[in-house]
Order: structure tokens, then C-alpha cells, then sequence
């Protein structure tokens, strides 16, 4: 029984000693739901786009977003990586690519209904106006200045059109989320799933193994290192080169 | 051809600066056992004394694995390449001497040299003291590798080894059913392999454990200790495991039976060769646990 015992502690001890001075798990911030946001994400016409999900481990699953936060001032959005709960991961497995998080005013709580990116910034008539398009629909066009951010929001091609905006504006007052009128945005978005997927995973599944690189190492007939003298270092060594 | 010549006597040249540096090493002895004076300076005979030979033969094993790991670079010139080889050679030597002492005085601290070896001819103390050499042989190589060169790793880590390391020979009671010191006196081998096959096991984990990057010296320390519970953890798993598979029974006809309670008054050489194969297998299993898995992108680095 003092054996038992004995392991015991010897597995608490490691257990506890391994994640005091663990830097992998001090490294990103936890969080529960989306009600903290507001905490995180300060500043006004601050928008935060959900760019990735991924989860690492094996039996033990540890779930990470990783955001792409973009602020109307700044010309270039950033990217942090938050450890999130299992249940915010399920929550928001349709939303990659959509803007989960807005404040237009620096007073305001913030608003986090999974809306298109780059939302708060239309209709706002200091970032762009509505033009009127060949199909005669009125369309957003972002100024000169910030011509640019259809890129960081994933647009391609794609620009809002007034009845858009209106969807937009009535899904968030809902509290509802909003994919696009066609389905164009999320994670099996026509416009922001393709770019999502071609990223590609950032953690291999398990359950896809890999034979290429297997086979080709199994079939390699040279090593890596077969030119490194182990232990005589000469300069540029080959005793079978002519003179 | 010019060039082959030339390298084939840079070569030799440095064998015969090792043979002088072998030669340094039999006198460094006297730093720290002065009256092995006249043993240091008379003939050595292998076959009067083959205790004294296993003893002596453990030694030279121990210089030659440490020198392994020294890499000669002359790529700035032969003279800068001999200067650092004889500085590390010499540190090499303080080291390696200094563990075999303090190992000697926590592992072997009832028994003396003379006695057990020169007059009593004790095959069983000498392979015990031979094991150990061999062992510190390996943490020593392994603290030069991986210290790189640098005086003040190479120190610091051999601090942290020989704990290690003395930790190690008191643990050996915990795991063994052998009556150490009573064995030692009544000469029987069964304690000598059981030893051996102990201590050099752990040693594989102990050099498992240091052959890591030094980042800073604190978290070296404590991935060095964790990784060392770490093994305790996994070794027992290997332990019961092996026994299990291979249906391994002791004398007694229990299988698997290994109560550390149950001492054995007189081991036969099986018994011996059993516990040591065991422990030496499973700690070696061990190291695989501990050292060798690439987790790749199961946890990536973000």
C-alpha cells in the first residue's frame, strides 16, 4: 500500500511541478464565452474576426481560436491565439471568418452576434458611401483610404448591397447570427470557407496518417548527415577528390 | 594525395597527444588518492590479481567513453585544437576522478579498496566499483556533449549529475531484495550484476535526462528533475510489464512476486542476472518513454 501511495505522490508532484514551470500552458489566455470580450478587445471601431479553430492533443483535448483583430485606425489587422472552452469551440465551429466581436464607440459594452466581416464598417458613411452599381443596386465602396480592407475582411470580389446592410442591421438588433444573403460567410461560406480551408489544418488529426513521407523515409538511401566528420573537423573533407 | 598524407599525420599525431594525456591521467590519480603512489608507478599485472583487473580496466573504459565525445577542431589552426583538447582533457580527468571518489563514499562507504581488492580479492566489490566507473564514464561524455565546451555548463551539470547519480545508489535499496553490504562481504555476484545492471540503467535515464538544450540554467534544472520523476513514473509500468509478459517467476515459484520485504539471505547468479537484466531493461525502456517522442503537430508550437 506504501508503494501506492509512494507513486502517487511521485505522479501529483511531477503533475504539479511540470505546469508550474510549463510555458506552453501560461502562454495564451483562457477563454470561457464571449462575454469578456469587451475586457480583451479594447478601443473603439475595433472589430474581431474569427480566423481559425484547431484543437491540439491526443486523448486530452486542448481548443484554440485564433483571432484576427482589426482597428479602423490601424492600417494592418494582428492575430492572437486564445485557448477557449469545448463548449465556446462547439458555439462557434460555423463562424470561422465571421466577425464574432464589434465596439463602434469606446463607451459602448460591445456587441458579439456573429455577423460578415468588416460589418461595422458599412454604412458608416466616414469609412465609404454607396454606389450605384450596373445592375442598379446601391453598392458599398469603401474610400481611397481604406480601399484595402475588403482584403483583410476575405470580400474577394463580393461588395454589400443596401439590402445587405439592412439584413446586417436586423440581425444584430435580433441578436441573431448572419451568414450573408446566399450564404457567402462562415466556415462553409461560398466566400470565406474556401480561404479558410485553404489554409489548411494547423494540427495534424491522428486519424490521417501520412504514408507518403513514411514510405520515402523507409526508402531513402542516404542519411542526412553522412558528410558530417564526427569528430575530425577538416574544411571541405572528400579524400577521393583529384588534385 | 599531398592532402590524404597530411591528415593520415595530423591523425596519429593526435593519438599519440591522447596516449600522453592517458599517460597525465594515471598520475592525476595521486591528487586524490596519494598513496596509490607506488601502485600508480609499478608494473600492472592482469592476471596476479583479476579484481584488481576488472577494478583497474573500469577506469580506462570510464577515460576512454569520456574522450569519445571530444571533438578535435583544428579548422583555427593544430596548436589551438591541441591547447583545447588538453584543457578539456584535464578537466575531463578532475571531474571523471573526483565522481569516482564521491561515488566510491556513498555507494561503497563501509569497504576500502585495500582490503576488499588487493588482500581479500573481492570479484563482487569490484565489479560494483567497476559499474559505477563505467556509468560515471558515460554522465561525464554526456555532460561534455552537451555542455558544448563551456567550462561553466560543463561543472554545473556535473554537479547536477553526481546528485543525481548519488540519489540513485540509495534508491538501488528501495528496488532490490539483496542485502547490499552483507552480500559485498560474502563475495557473491548475484549483488554484482544485480548492481550493475541497476546502476547503469539509471544512468541511460540520468543521461537521457541532461541531453537537453540549456535555455537558462533554472529551467534546465527543473526540465532535468521533472523529466527524472517523469522516469520513476513510467519505469515501474515496464518493470511489472516485462515480468508479466516473459511470465518471469523468482525462486519462490510466485510469479512476479518481487516484495522488496522478502530479502534474500544468499541469491544465486540467476537471481542476480534476473533482477539486474530487469531493471537494466526497464530503465533502458524508460528512456524511450521520456526521451524519444516527437509529438510533431499534436501540439504545435504557435
Amino acid at each position: 500500500m506504501s508503494k501506492i501511495a509512494v507513486y502517487i505522490i511521485l505522479v501529483l508532484v511531477f503533475l504539479g511541478l511540470a505546469r508550474s514551470f510549463s510555458t506552453q500552458g501560461n502562454r495564451h489566455t483562457y477563454i470561457q464565452n464571449d462575454l469578456i470580450f469587451s475586457n480583451f478587445f479594447k478601443g473603439e471601431n475595433i472589430s474581431v474576426i474569427l480566423d481559425q479553430i484547431y484543437s491540439s492533443g491526443f486523448l486530452i483535448k486542448t481548443h484554440f481560436h485564433r483571432y484576427k483583430i482589426f482597428n479602423g485606425f490601424s492600417s494592418r489587422p494582428y492575430y492572437r491565439t486564445f485557448r477557449v472552452s469545448r463548449q465556446f469551440q462547439e458555439q462557434n465551429i460555423q463562424n470561422i471568418g465571421m466577425s464574432i466581436f464589434r465596439r463602434k464607440e469606446i463607451s459602448s459594452f460591445g456587441n458579439s452576434v456573429p455577423l460578415p466581416p468588416g460589418s461595422l464598417y458599412i454604412g458608416d458613411l466616414a469609412y465609404g458611401n454607396w454606389v450605384n452599381s450596373p445592375s442598379g443596386m446601391k453598392k458599398w465602396h469603401f474610400h481611397r483610404a481604406y480601399r484595402h480592407y475588403p482584403r483583410i475582411f476575405g470580400w474577394k470580389k463580393f461588395r454589400p448591397t443596401k439590402d445587405f446592410y439592412k439584413k446586417i442591421e436586423l440581425a444584430r438588433q435580433n441578436e441573431v447570427p448572419f451568414f450573408g444573403e446566399k450564404g457567402e460567410f462562415g466556415t462553409n461560406g461560398t466566400i470565406t470557407g474556401a480561404s479558410s480551408k485553404a489554409k489548411g489544418p494547423l494540427v495534424s488529426d491522428l486519424k490521417t496518417t501520412v504514408f507518403k513521407p513514411l514510405i520515402k523515409k523507409y526508402t531513402l538511401y542516404t542519411s542526412k548527415d553522412y558528410r558530417n566528420s564526427k569528430h575530425l573537423h577538416f574544411d571541405d573533407e572528400d579524400l577521393y577528390e583529384d588534385e | 594525395m599531398n592532402e590524404i598524407f597530411d591528415k593520415l599525420i595530423i591523425r596519429v599525431l593526435i593519438a599519440i597527444i591522447i596516449c600522453a594525456l592517458l599517460y597525465l591521467y594515471k598520475f592525476a590519480h595521486l591528487l586524490l588518492y596519494p598513496t596509490a603512489n607506488k601502485q600508480v608507478n609499478a608494473k600492472f599485472f592482469p592476471a596476479q590479481n583479476s579484481a584488481d583487473s576488472i577494478h583497474f580496466f573500469s577506469r580506462i573504459i570510464g577515460i576512454g567513453i569520456i574522450f569519445s565525445s571530444i571533438n578535435f577542431d583544428i579548422g583555427n589552426g593544430i596548436m589551438i585544437g591541441i591547447v583545447d583538447l588538453c584543457i578539456l582533457s584535464a578537466v575531463s580527468f578532475i571531474l571523471y576522478l573526483a565522481s569516482l571518489f564521491i561515488v566510491d563514499g556513498i555507494a561503497l562507504y563501509n569497504f576500502e579498496y585495500e582490503d576488499e581488492i588487493l588482500k581479500r580479492k573481492n570479484h563482487c566489490y569490484a565489479t560494483i566499483a567497476a559499474s559505477n566507473a563505467v556509468a560515471l564514464g558515460f554522465i561525464i561524455n554526456k555532460s561534455l556533449l552537451t555542455s558544448n565546451g563551456s567550462l561553466i555548463l560543463i561543472l554545473f551539470m556535473w554537479l547536477l549529475a553526481i546528485a543525481l547519480f548519488g540519489f540513485s545508489s540509495k534508491l538501488y535499496f528501495l528496488l532490490s531484495r539483496f542485502q547490499f553490504n552483507k552480500l559485498i562481504i560474502q563475495k557473491n555476484m548475484a549483488l554484482a550484476f544485480s548492481y550493475s545492471g541497476y546502476i547503469l540503467g539509471f544512468t541511460m535515464v540520468i543521461v537521457s535526462s541532461i541531453d537537453q538544450p540549456v535555455r537558462s540554467i533554472e529551467n534546465y534544472t527543473v526540465n532535468v528533475i521533472l523529466k527524472i520523476i517523469l522516469s520513476l513514473i513510467i519505469f515501474p509500468i515496464f518493470r511489472y510489464g516485462i515480468i508479466h509478459i516473459f511470465s518471469l517467476t523468482d525462486v519462490i515459484g510466485k510469479k512476479g512476486k518481487n516484495d522488496t520485504n522478502l530479502n534474500i539471505d544468499d541469491p544465486n547468479m540467476g537471481q542476480g542476472i534476473f533482477e539486474g537484466a530487469l531493471l537494466f531493461t526497464s530503465f533502458y525502456l524508460t528512456t524511450v518513454i521520456t526521451g524519444y517522442i516527437s509529438y510533431g503537430k499534436i501540439y504545435p508550437e504557435y
